[in-house]
């Protein structure tokens, strides 16, 4: 085609008058003029822009905006991960075991290599099973009875001081103030204050307020208390209510001047009523019966 | 404006920003794929582009911004279809038209050979020419939206022109 140039600029509105003349005489223009004017004829194309603005807030809402991490965000990420995993570390690394028991409760339970504990009312053990087969060591507090398998030296800890056993059967006592071991099987070794005591089948040590007895002898083949009894012998009759009160779950008024009496009987842990006549009885005691919870013993 | 870059994240900003542009890209993508409802798709995924970099555009480059970003949604798609523009027809009947029977034919005839004549252009023809006469847009201005030289808007512009001038050689009016 002729005359681009100025036909570009026409179309492009950026002609000068004089070229614009010029251009007007050519075929050229002739021909393109009814196409570039009737093109106007056209309709824009419609579109309605509150309806799409619609759409589009629809659109731009559900999906999240990415949140750039900051960097105390980030800090704050890692520092979760590394506290996570140091929990985890101490969850699964800390294997000790728990086992106690609430007043009027015994239980029976197996350590790792099958040694059988009976754990007596309001007592707690705890040990590492993890450890178990290095070091079989456990902590008591409060009354058991352990049949241990054959194998290394078994310890009990206890505040008092610690049993050392091998392949034995034993029980051990340790509440305030009081300790005792009885040996029923094998050999045991108490260890307190410094000082080593040996214990054989049907002996037993007392310690009362720190001060260790003498080796008595004994003739049960289980400790009292699993046959649902509890015998005491010169005890401290406050030693004697308290295994009572633990035994039954009840609280007993008594005189305190009565706490250090020395007291030598026994108590059947099937019935309350009984078992509080057969320690009053021997201190002529009275007994009134305030509640299901509450007894006191008069004199 | 405490924060220039940060303002167009907000909704009453980037909505009158949306108000501004959309028709116009709107037409424009209308031109290039002629197809309505893909038209309308791409400007709301070219905002949807924009919106999501909100913080990093500035209200100045948003709109060549969301011109090339629609732009490049275009290159994307693979379908093209037929750019058909609708025009008023005359009719008859109209009362206020005093023009003879024969001329509303002759018209409307036409417009409906350049109505074919415009759609089988080829993209790029019809696109810069439509640019240009529908939306008064200058080469310059065409040469940014299509990322191309304005040499090349006016060699397709004369690419155009040819072809309907061609098209209307024998047509006697």
């Amino acid at each position: 085609m002729q005359h681009e140039k100025e036909i570009l600029k026409w179309i492009d509105g950026t002609i000068t008058d004089s070229e614009l003349a010029e251009l007007r005489k050519t075929p050229e223009y002739a021909q393109l003029k009814p196409i570039i004017e009737k093109t106007a004829n056209f309709k824009k194309p419609d579109f309605n822009v509150e309806q799409a603005l619609e759409g589009f807030t629809k659109l731009k809402q559900p999906k999240n905006k990415v949140v750039t991490l900051t960097s105390w965000k980030k800090y704050a990420s890692i520092a979760a991960a590394i506290i996570l995993m140091v929990s985890l570390y101490f969850v699964f690394a800390n294997t000790n075991t728990t086992v106690n028991t609430d007043y009027a409760e015994t239980t029976i339970f197996n350590l790792p290599d099958a040694s059988e504990v009976v754990l007596n009312s309001g007592s707690e053990i705890v040990y590492s099973k993890k450890n178990w087969e290095k070091k079989r060591e456990l902590t008591l507090s409060g009354e058991a009875f352990f049949k241990v398998s054959k194998g290394k030296t078994f310890d009990v800890i206890t505040d008092q001081g610690t049993v050392t056993v091998v392949g034995t059967q034993f029980n051990v006592n340790e509440r305030d103030g009081y300790f005792e071991v009885a040996c029923f099987e094998g050999k045991v070794q108490v260890t307190t204050n410094n000082k080593e005591v040996l214990l054989t089948p049907g002996k037993a040590i007392i310690m009362i307020q720190g001060n260790l007895g003498d080796v008595t002898e004994f003739n049960a083949v289980t400790p009292d208390w699993m046959n649902n009894q509890s015998d005491f012998n010169e005890v401290p009759f406050a030693l004697v209510i308290e295994e009572l009160e633990r035994e039954f779950n009840v609280k007993i008024n008594y005189d305190k001047s009565l706490a250090n009496k020395q007291f030598t009987g026994g108590f059947n842990h099937g019935d309350l009523n009984e078992a509080v006549q057969s320690i009053a009885f021997p201190l002529n005691l009275k007994v009134t019966i305030k509640d299901q919870n509450l007894i006191e013993l008069n004199e | 404006m405490l924060d220039p870059q940060a303002e167009l994240c907000k909704d009453s900003v980037f909505n009158s920003f949306y108000k501004e542009h959309s028709d116009s890209l709107y037409r424009f993508m209308y031109y290039r794929c002629g197809n309505k409802d893909r038209s309308l798709d791409l400007v709301q995924e070219a905002f949807l582009k924009i919106w999501n970099k909100c913080s990093e555009v500035t209200f100045e480059k948003a709109k060549s911004y969301l011109f090339s970003a629609a732009n490049n949604l275009f290159l994307n798609e693979v379908r093209h279809d037929k750019v058909v523009l609708e025009y008023a027809k005359i009719k008859p009947i109209s009362d206020t038209t005093n023009e003879s029977p024969e001329y509303i034919m002759e018209e409307n005839e036409y417009m409906d050979k350049l109505q074919k004549a415009i759609a089988n252009l080829t993209d790029g023809q019809r696109e810069v020419f439509l640019l240009s006469r529908m939306e008064d847009k200058k080469y310059s201005e065409i040469a940014e939206m299509l990322a191309i030289s304005v040499k090349a808007v006016e060699k397709r512009m004369m690419g155009a022109l040819n072809a309907l001038r061609e098209e209307f050689q024998y047509f006697r009016k």
